[in-house]
């Protein structure tokens, strides 16, 4: 049976064949050196957590194949003295990367300062914009959804509700709720905004707010959000059998209601697949900070039933990560 | 007591320096604060360099105390003024490093020793005194091992991998003691500098500030007190020259109103008084008037009472004289012949005691004629028949028709030109005569008769003065009257006839006396107009 395929289609097989070599021959022809020449790459992350391991192993299978190598990976233990030593001792070494990818904000602060002339990669940096990582150099990967994915997932959310209140350190985070100020508006909701500069006025600033607010918006704000605080907002929240919504995971775990937030090991293989245009393109040395290609929801059930929230349209999103 | 702008200037003086008191008060505890809190900072800065030098963290982790005197001198290096007291660096097992500077004497021991912490936080404790009494600001810290940079615990955090804060390890405690003596030198500087020289400034320019204002409020007052004294004085034509559209002008405004209102009346009054004045000087011109219309009046009255008196005096006497000179002749006749015959037919022994009744009986008669005849005299005193005569030869004419005694002593002064007077001589004479009669019957005793005369203006006085025994003031005005007399054997008609006569010669007659000391009457006659 197979010859007699073989036999009738011969003249078709053959034809594809020599086009798929006269292909490979031409690129082969057009590209040597990328044949000739593996691209060695070091990665750097900020110290050891399961996230940043996701988006590296992302990366790492997004190498497979492409001709990239890479060399290391070193972790800076979350110390800044540390990570300035490991970098200062990566730097000294006779051996140059052909491109580095910073994991975490330590690592892409200390790797920006350090290396000026070698293509860099950050990704997982939360709020990327406080920290200035830009430059000729710099290509990273926003580990914020961007603020109209945000809402338009919180208009599904929220229904005929439309107060929002947000809890913010101007100087962290005033830069997303002014740009969510100018998304809020086309999306014809009510931003009911409240500037704390300390943890301590945090719950007082919430409880000023309640009555008026139908969702909190948490947005990736260290003054707000610490441990403390985030079992008191939770509470408080719940009692009032109003939803949260944020941008982490980890915090729809701790109670909040759903989150919009990126999939760590895509952001991994987008990172390598910018590694590869960088490193095939040796002219390019920065493609700016792009978005990231896939989210995830992820959504507490239990949350949902203590405040009567139907999730049954969410739930039939893709991506979608149900807790608990 | 005080005047107002005394007042003012204490009271504003007491506010001011209570003011400047309570600024430099408020600028020392702020000053002091300030001082403290750098203190504070230099303190916390000190103490948190120590805590996070790796060589610390590692002498401590490793209890090599050889470590720690790079960091202790690097901090030592800092503390530019010698402020820091003491510092002890202690690990769980032992007290590694405890020094205390030189030039303080404390025992180490008395500081407490930091153990247990499990906060990070810096504990300040202020004024720790020691036994030696040394006061220290005290600042510990617990020494931890290396920490997770934070932004990378807020990421592990978010993406849910550890507990926002992790315990950390405390491989140690720190611990630094501030000494305030640098401190209080500052304040003490700021003191003297700044605070002393500022009070100084607030009240000495307060008071200035004060003292011209008051002056310049208070002067408007004082110009119008000195007006009000001047316009007091009478002088109502003054004004108060204040413009200024305050309280003072409204005032000086209000004074001038007053002023020209006090003046408007001041002048009516003034003319009225000046009208009352008139009124009175012209009544007092009419009073004097009719006063001397009264004296005139009471004159007249006089005069004609003792015409009248002398009108029925005269009427009397020219009837008793008529009536009793008739007789009285034929009586003298009579006794004539009775002496004529009785020389030849009497008995020589009664001769002589009839010869003396009979001349009793002559003389007593011879008396009564006078008597009659004075009487007559009076009754029938005519109008003076003038003629210029020499008051001189009146005078010794009067003189030698009188027998004076020699007990008395008489002066007559006359003086030399003497002008001539139109007088009936025998008139005056008989005026003379009464009063030089008076003067010598005043005298019994003895005495000086003074006669003297005179020109005065237009008459001719003759003064008769005695040493006698003077007129009482009680009948000074009843001599003058008829029939009134203090004499035993008088009449009471010499000086009313004198009288009389003197005021037919359109003279006058006056009497000066004093009981006891004598009398003197002069008699002004009318000086002959040629």
């Amino acid at each position: 049976m197979i010859e007699k395929y073989l036999h009738q289609h011969s003249l078709k097989i053959f034809t594809v064949f020599w086009f798929i070599l006269a292909f490979l021959s031409q690129i082969s022809f057009l590209s040597p050196q990328i044949f000739a020449k593996e691209n060695k790459v070091v990665i750097i992350q900020s110290q050891q957590i399961a996230a940043y391991s996701e988006a590296i192993k992302g990366f790492e299978e997004g190498c497979k194949g492409k001709n990239i190598s890479i060399n290391a990976i070193y972790n800076l233990n979350g110390d800044a003295d540390e990570g300035k030593r490991i970098i200062q001792n990566i730097k000294d070494n006779e051996f140059e990367p052909d491109l580095i990818l910073a994991v975490g904000v330590l690592a892409a602060t200390l790797v920006k300062e350090q290396f000026t002339d070698v293509p860099i990669i950050f990704c997982m940096v939360i709020n990327h914009k406080r920290f200035n990582l830009q430059g000729a150099n710099i290509t990273g990967i926003s580990s914020e959804v961007s603020v109209e994915d945000q809402f338009a997932i919180l208009k599904e959310l929220l229904g005929a509700r439309k107060n929002v209140g947000v809890i913010y350190d101007p100087t962290k985070t005033g830069n997303i709720v002014s740009e969510a100020g100018r998304v809020i508006k086309k999306l014809e909701f009510n931003f009911i905004k409240k500037e704390v500069t300390s943890e301590s006025e945090v719950t007082p600033a919430l409880k000023n707010m309640i009555d008026k607010i139908d969702v909190l918006w948490m947005i990736p704000d260290s003054t707000v959000i610490t441990k403390t605080s985030l079992n008191a907002i939770s509470k408080i929240l719940l009692k009032h059998h109003l939803p949260i919504f944020c941008t982490s995971d980890a915090l729809v775990k701790a109670g909040a209601l759903v989150s919009v937030s990126p999939d760590y090991t895509h952001t991994g293989l987008q990172a390598a697949r910018m590694a590869q245009t960088l490193l095939n393109n040796p002219s390019t040395t920065s493609l700016g900070i792009t978005q990231p290609d896939k989210l995830k929801l992820t959504l507490n059930t239990q949350t949902a039933e203590i405040i009567g929230v139907n999730l049954a349209s969410f739930q039939s999103h893709p991506d979608v990560v149900l807790y608990p | 007591m005080f005047s107002l702008r005394t007042k003012l200037i204490l009271f504003m003086g007491i506010l001011i320096i209570i003011i400047g008191i309570l600024i430099c008060l408020f600028f020392l505890i702020h000053s002091k604060r300030q001082q403290e809190e750098s203190l504070r900072k230099l303190g916390t800065s000190l103490v948190t360099l120590l805590a996070q030098d790796n060589e610390v963290k590692h002498a401590l982790n490793y209890t090599q105390s050889a470590f720690l005197d790079a960091p202790i001198k690097k901090v030592q290096a800092l503390d530019m003024e010698e402020e820091i007291g003491y510092w002890r660096i202690s690990n769980s097992k032992t007290v590694m490093v405890e020094e205390n500077a030189s030039w303080l004497n404390i025992q180490m021991k008395e500081i407490p020793t930091r153990h247990g912490y499990q906060s990070s936080d810096i504990q300040l404790t202020h004024r720790m005194i020691t036994s030696s009494g040394e006061t220290f600001y005290d600042f510990s810290i617990p020494v931890v091992e290396k920490q997770t940079f934070s932004e990378e615990a807020f990421a592990a955090q978010l993406l849910g991998e550890i507990p926002a804060k992790a315990e950390q390890k405390i491989l140690g405690f720190v611990q630094i003691g501030l000494s305030p003596h640098k401190l209080n030198e500052r304040i003490h500087r700021i003191i003297l500098r700044s605070i002393i020289p500022m009070g100084v400034c607030i009240v000495c320019g307060g008071i200035c500030i004060t003292f011209f204002f008051t002056k310049y409020f208070v002067s408007p007052i004082r110009h119008m007190a000195s007006i009000t004294l001047d316009i007091a004085k009478g002088n109502l034509t003054r004004t108060v020259d204040i413009h200024s559209r305050d309280e003072i002008g409204q005032l000086s405004l209000s004074f001038n109103q007053m002023t020209k209102a006090l003046k408007a009346s001041y002048d009516e009054k003034e003319k009225i008084m000046a009208q009352l004045r008139e009124n009175v000087n012209n009544l007092s011109n009419a009073n004097k008037e009719l006063v001397k219309i009264n004296e005139q009046l009471n004159e007249a009255q006089e005069r004609l009472v003792r015409s009248e008196k002398l009108a029925i005096v005269g009427k009397l006497a020219s009837g008793v004289g008529h009536e009793l000179r008739n007789p009285l002749g034929a009586i003298r006749n009579a006794l004539f012949i009775i002496k004529k015959k009785s020389g030849n037919t009497c008995i020589s022994n009664d001769v002589q005691k009839f010869n003396k009744l009979v001349e009793i009986v002559e003389k007593e008669t011879d008396r009564s004629i006078k008597i009659v005849n004075d009487l007559l005299g009076f009754s029938r005193t005519a109008k003076p028949t003038v003629s210029p005569t020499n008051i001189c030869s009146i005078i010794e004419s009067s003189l030698s028709r009188l027998k004076i005694p020699d007990k008395i002593n008489k002066v007559v002064q006359v003086e030399d030109t003497l002008p001539l007077v139109a007088v009936d001589a025998n008139q005056i004479e008989q005026v003379l005569i009464n009063l030089i009669q008076n003067a010598l019957d005043a005298m019994p005793k003895g005495g000086w008769l003074t006669i003297h005369a005179r020109r005065e203006n237009n008459f001719l006085a003759v003064t008769i003065t005695d040493t006698g025994c003077g007129i009482p003031d009680t009948i000074k005005n009843k001599i003058f009257d008829p029939l009134f007399t203090t004499k035993p054997k008088g009449m009471g008609l010499g000086l009313a006839i004198s009288s009389n006569i003197i005021q037919r010669h359109e003279g006058s007659i006056d009497l000066k006396s004093t009981e006891g000391e004598g009398a003197s009457f002069t008699v002004k006659l009318p000086i002959t107009k040629t």
